[in-house]
C-alpha cells in the first residue's frame, strides 16, 4: 500500500505509520474492524477452497458419504488424454482471446480518449456488450453464424462469401468462433480501465510532446503505451485469468463441442462433477488450475512490483 | 409526510382490520414443489389445480427442468435444504443412480399399495420399478416413444417425394435418393441435435434394435452390472454396423447441414421453420411444436432404414420418466397425495390427453382411445402403429450415463474420421468393464 505526499511522489504508507508510531498503537482497533470481513472471507472464500482440497483426496458421487483415496485422483487425471487435451485448449483459448481483448481494448481506448465530440457516445456503445447476460451473448452469437439461418452467413451470402459455413461444427473453426464472441464479448472492461488510464495522463505532457514535433503516433508510441503500462499489464493478467476460468460462455455455445474441441479445463471439471458425478476428480482438476493461477498471479505480482521499483 | 398521531393511528387499524380478516389458511399456506420438464407440464398443470382443489391451502409449484438439469445438476437441487417435495430424476441418469445409492429417496411401499400400483402397471413394469432392496422408492408417470423421424408432408410434396404408407424408409438407397431430393427442393433432409450430446446415441437405439437380436440386445443394456454374464461386447460386428450406419448417413448429407454444432432446440427451429423437412424426435414433438412452438404442421412420420433388409422397424420405447421422494423433501405425505393422484385413472387420462406420453397403469380400453381420440393424427398414428406392432427396448435406456453420456462424442469422432467403430467398442467395453468392477 502507498500514499502519495504532497509534491506527488509515491511513499509506501507502512514506513509513515512505523514512523509516527501509530501502528502497534492501532493494530487492535484495525483488527476488530477487520474482523467481520475476515469472517466473510473465511466463510466464503477460504472454507470452499480447504472443502475442494479435501474432495480432491476422495471419491463422492455428489451425495453420501465421502471415500478418502488419497492421491489416486492426480494421479488418474495426469495419465487422462482428455485431461491434457483440455489442458492444451484452455491455454489456446486464454492466450488468443486474452491477446484479442487486450489489443481491442487498446484500438477502443486510444480512439475513445482523444476528447473528441463522438468519444462519451463511443463510450457507451463500447461497454454495451459488458452489461448483456454472458448466456443471452452465448445464443444470440451461436444462432447468428448457424449456416442459412444465421445473421453472419446471411450477411456473408449477400456480399457473395457464401452462407453455408458450418463454423461451430468444425472442430479446427469451433475454437476460433468462441475466442471471436469472447472478445466481443469482454473488451468493454479492459477498455473502460484503459480509457481511464489514459485519461490520467497529464495533458501538459502531451502538449509538451506536441511543442516538440512528436506526431500523433509517437506520442502514443514513447508517452502513452509507457505511462499506461502498470495498468495494462494488471489488467492482462486478470483477464487471462478470467479466459482461463471462462466457462458460460463456452458452455452455452458448444457444450465443450463438437468432439470435444472447445472442451476446456472448466468444461471438462463440469463434466466430470455433473455428469459423470465425480467431484473428487473435477475437485482436482480445479486444485491443480488454481496452482498454475496463484504462481502466475505471484509472479505477475512480483513483475509489477519490481518494474514500480524501476520507475 | 408528516407523521401525525391521527394518520398513525389510522394505519395501524387498517393493518389491524386487515389481519383480523385474513382467512386462517392464507398465513399458512403450504408450497409444494413438484419437478416436472416442459413436454409434461400441461398435463401437470392438470393435475396441480385438483390437486390445489382438492387440499385447500396447498399452493403446487411447478419446477420445469430442461433435459441437461435434468443429466446433470439435479442432484444438486434434490440433495439441497431447498429440495422439491416432487422430484423428476429419470432411472437412466446419474442423479438417479446417486440418489439411491446414498439412500436419499423415501421408500413409497404404502403410496404403492394404497394405489393399488403393482396390479394397475401390471408385473412387467413394476419388477422394472422396484429397488434391489425390494422396496418401491418411485413411480412411472407414462413411457414414451422415440426414435422416430417426423416428416413435414408439404415438404415431401413439394420435393415429389411419396411417403411411405407403412412408414418405413426400408432402404439406405431409398433414404439416400430422398435426401437428394429434399436438398433438390430446399430443404435440409434430416434434422438432428448433433451437439446436445444425447441426440446421436438416440439414433443408434433405433437402429441397434434392428442390428442386434434381442438377446444380444439385451445383455449390451445390463452386462454393465457384475452379476449379470457379459456374453456381447461392444466389438459386436452388429454393433459396430449401427455405428457405421450412421456414419454412412453422415456422409451421404442426410443430416443438416453444420448438424455437429447445432443442438436440439435449433434443429426443431429447423424443423419449425419449415428449413427442413424431417427431424428425429418423439410422441410428444409434435405437441411441443404446437403448444411450445404455435406451429400447426401437416405431419407424419418414418422410421430409419433397418440393417436386416425386410425388418419393419418400431419406435424404441422409454420406460424412465420416473417420480420419486427426496429424503429432503419439506412435505412428504403431501407428496405422496400428489403422486396418488398424479397415477389416478382420471389424471393418467389427462396426461394421455396432453399428447406427451402413454399410459403407465391399465385403463379401461373406452377411456383410453376416447383419450387418444384428442390427440392430433400423427401422435395418433405412431401410437396406433406401436400398438399393432409393438415397441422396441433402447439401450441408452438400460445403461448408466458412464455409458451413454460419452456416446454422442464418440459418434461425433467417427463422422469426422477421428475414431473407428473398433476404437469406440473397445472403449466402451473399457468402461463397461469398470463399471461391472465398481458394481
Amino acid at each position: 500500500m502507498a500514499s502519495i505526499t504532497d509534491n506527488g511522489d509515491l511513499t509506501p504508507l507502512r514506513s509513515n505509520t512505523r514512523r509516527n508510531g501509530v501502528s502497534r498503537l492501532s493494530s487492535l482497533p484495525v483488527f476488530i474492524a477487520c474482523l467481520p470481513a475476515l469472517i466473510m472471507l473465511l466463510g466464503t472464500f477460504l472454507l470452499p477452497i480447504f472443502s475442494t482440497l479435501r474432495l480432491s483426496f476422495s471419491k463422492w458421487p455428489g451425495v453420501g458419504p465421502v471415500d478418502w483415496i488419497g492421491l489416486e485422483n492426480y494421479s488418474s487425471v495426469l495419465k487422462n488424454s482428455e485431461f491434457h487435451s483440455s489442458v492444451r485448449l484452455t491455454f489456446f483459448y486464454a492466450i488468443l482471446s486474452t491477446i484479442g481483448v487486450m489489443l481491442t481494448a487498446l484500438l477502443m481506448g486510444l480512439g475513445a480518449s482523444r476528447k473528441k465530440r463522438a468519444d462519451e457516445p463511443l463510450r457507451a456503445i463500447w461497454f454495451l456488450p459488458a452489461i448483456a447476460p454472458a448466456t443471452a451473448m452465448a445464443v444470440f452469437w451461436t444462432i447468428s453464424v448457424q449456416p442459412d439461418i444465421g445473421l453472419v452467413n446471411q450477411l456473408m451470402g449477400k456480399v457473395g462469401l457464401g452462407s453455408q459455413h458450418t463454423w461451430l461444427a468444425d472442430p479446427e473453426a469451433a475454437m476460433y468462433v468462441v475466442i471471436a464472441v469472447t472478445i466481443w464479448a469482454s473488451a468493454s472492461f479492459p477498455f473502460l480501465l484503459i480509457v481511464g488510464a489514459i485519461d490520467r495522463i497529464d495533458p501538459e505532457i502531451l502538449e509538451a510532446a506536441t511543442v516538440d514535433g512528436a506526431g500523433e503516433w509517437q506520442q502514443t508510441r514513447f508517452f502513452v503505451f509507457p505511462l499506461i503500462q502498470p495498468v495494462f499489464v494488471m489488467v492482462t493478467v486478470l483477464q487471462f485469468i478470467w479466459s482461463f476460468n471462462g466457462f458460460s460462455l463456452i458452455w452455452a455455445m458448444t457444450r465443450g463441442g463438437p468432439i470435444n474441441a472447445t472442451t476446456v479445463l472448466s468444461v471438462f471439471q463440469y463434466n466430470q462433477a455433473f455428469l459423470f458425478a465425480d467431484f473428487g476428480l473435477a475437485s482436482a482438476v480445479g486444485i491443480l488450475g488454481t496452482v498454475f493461477l496463484l504462481t502466475l498471479g505471484l509472479i505477475s505480482l512480483r513483475f509489477s512490483r519490481s518494474r514500480t521499483a524501476i520507475q | 409526510m408528516k407523521f401525525t398521531v391521527k394518520r398513525t393511528v389510522a394505519v395501524f387499524g387498517v393493518a389491524a382490520l386487515t389481519l383480523v380478516n385474513m382467512p386462517s389458511g392464507m398465513a399458512e399456506d403450504i408450497t409444494l414443489t413438484v419437478q416436472t420438464d416442459s413436454y409434461i407440464q400441461p398435463a401437470f398443470k392438470v393435475v396441480a389445480e385438483k390437486f390445489e382443489k382438492e387440499n385447500p391451502g396447498v399452493k403446487v409449484s411447478l419446477q420445469v427442468l430442461d433435459a441437461q438439469t435434468q443429466t446433470t445438476t439435479n442432484l444438486q437441487i434434490m440433495t439441497s435444504d431447498n429440495a422439491p417435495d416432487v422430484a423428476s430424476a429419470p432411472m437412466n441418469l446419474p442423479p438417479y443412480a446417486a440418489m439411491m445409492k446414498a439412500k436419499q429417496f423415501v421408500p413409497i411401499d404404502d403410496l404403492w399399495k394404497d394405489a393399488n400400483l403393482k396390479e394397475r402397471y401390471g408385473s412387467g413394469v413394476s419388477s422394472t420399478l422396484v429397488a434391489p432392496d425390494g422396496k418401491y422408492y418411485q413411480v412411472l408417470l407414462g413411457p414414451v416413444y422415440y426414435g422416430v423421424a417426423w416428416i413435414n408432408k408439404d415438404a415431401f410434396k413439394k420435393a415429389k417425394i411419396k411417403i411411405p404408407a407403412n412408414h418405413q424408409i426400408g432402404t439406405m438407397a431409398n433414404f439416400k435418393s430422398m435426401a437428394a431430393k429434399l436438398r433438390k427442393a430446399g430443404y435440409e433432409p434430416l434434422s438432428v441435435g448433433g451437439s446436445s450430446g444425447y441426440h446421436l446415441t438416440w439414433m443408434l437405439d433405433a437402429l441397434l434394435a434392428t442390428s442386434m437380436t434381442p438377446a444380444k440386445l439385451d445383455n449390451l443394456m445390463r452386462n454393465h452390472n457384475g452379476e449379470i454374464p457379459s456374453t456381447t461386447s461392444y466389438g459386436d460386428p452388429t454393433f459396430a454396423a449401427a455405428l457405421t450406419r450412421l456414419k454412412e448417413m453422415y456422409d451421404a448429407k442426410i443430416f443438416q447441414n453444420g448438424v455437429l454444432g447445432q443442438d436440439q432446440n435449433v434443429g426443431m427451429a429447423l424443423f419449425a421453420s419449415g428449413k427442413a423437412a424431417m427431424m428425429m424426435g418423439h410422441n410428444a414433438t409434435p405437441g411441443g411444436l404446437k403448444d411450445r412452438l404455435r406451429v400447426n404442421m401437416n405431419l407424419d412420420f418414418l422410421f430409419l432404414p433397418p440393417l436386416k433388409a425386410g425388418t419393419r422397424v418400431l419406435p424404441n420405447l422409454s420406460g424412465s420418466n420416473t417420480y420419486q421422494i427426496p429424503v429432503k423433501a419439506k412435505n412428504k405425505e403431501l407428496a405422496k397425495k400428489f403422486l396418488k393422484l398424479l397415477l389416478t385413472d382420471e389424471m393418467q387420462i389427462e396426461y394421455v390427453k396432453s399428447g406427451a406420453g402413454l399410459a403407465a397403469v391399465k385403463l379401461p380400453k373406452a377411456q383410453l382411445d376416447a383419450a387418444y381420440s384428442t390427440l392430433d393424427p400423427a401422435p395418433r398414428s405412431l401410437i396406433a402403429y406401436a400398438n399393432q406392432y409393438g415397441s422396441s427396448p433402447g439401450w441408452a435406456e438400460g445403461v448408466p450415463a458412464a455409458l451413454n453420456g460419452v456416446t454422442d462424442p464418440m459418434i461425433q469422432k467417427l463422422f469426422i474420421g477421428g475414431k473407428t467403430t473398433k476404437q469406440i467398442g473397445k472403449e466402451l467395453d473399457a468402461i463397461r468393464d469398470k463399471l461391472r468392477s465398481e458394481s
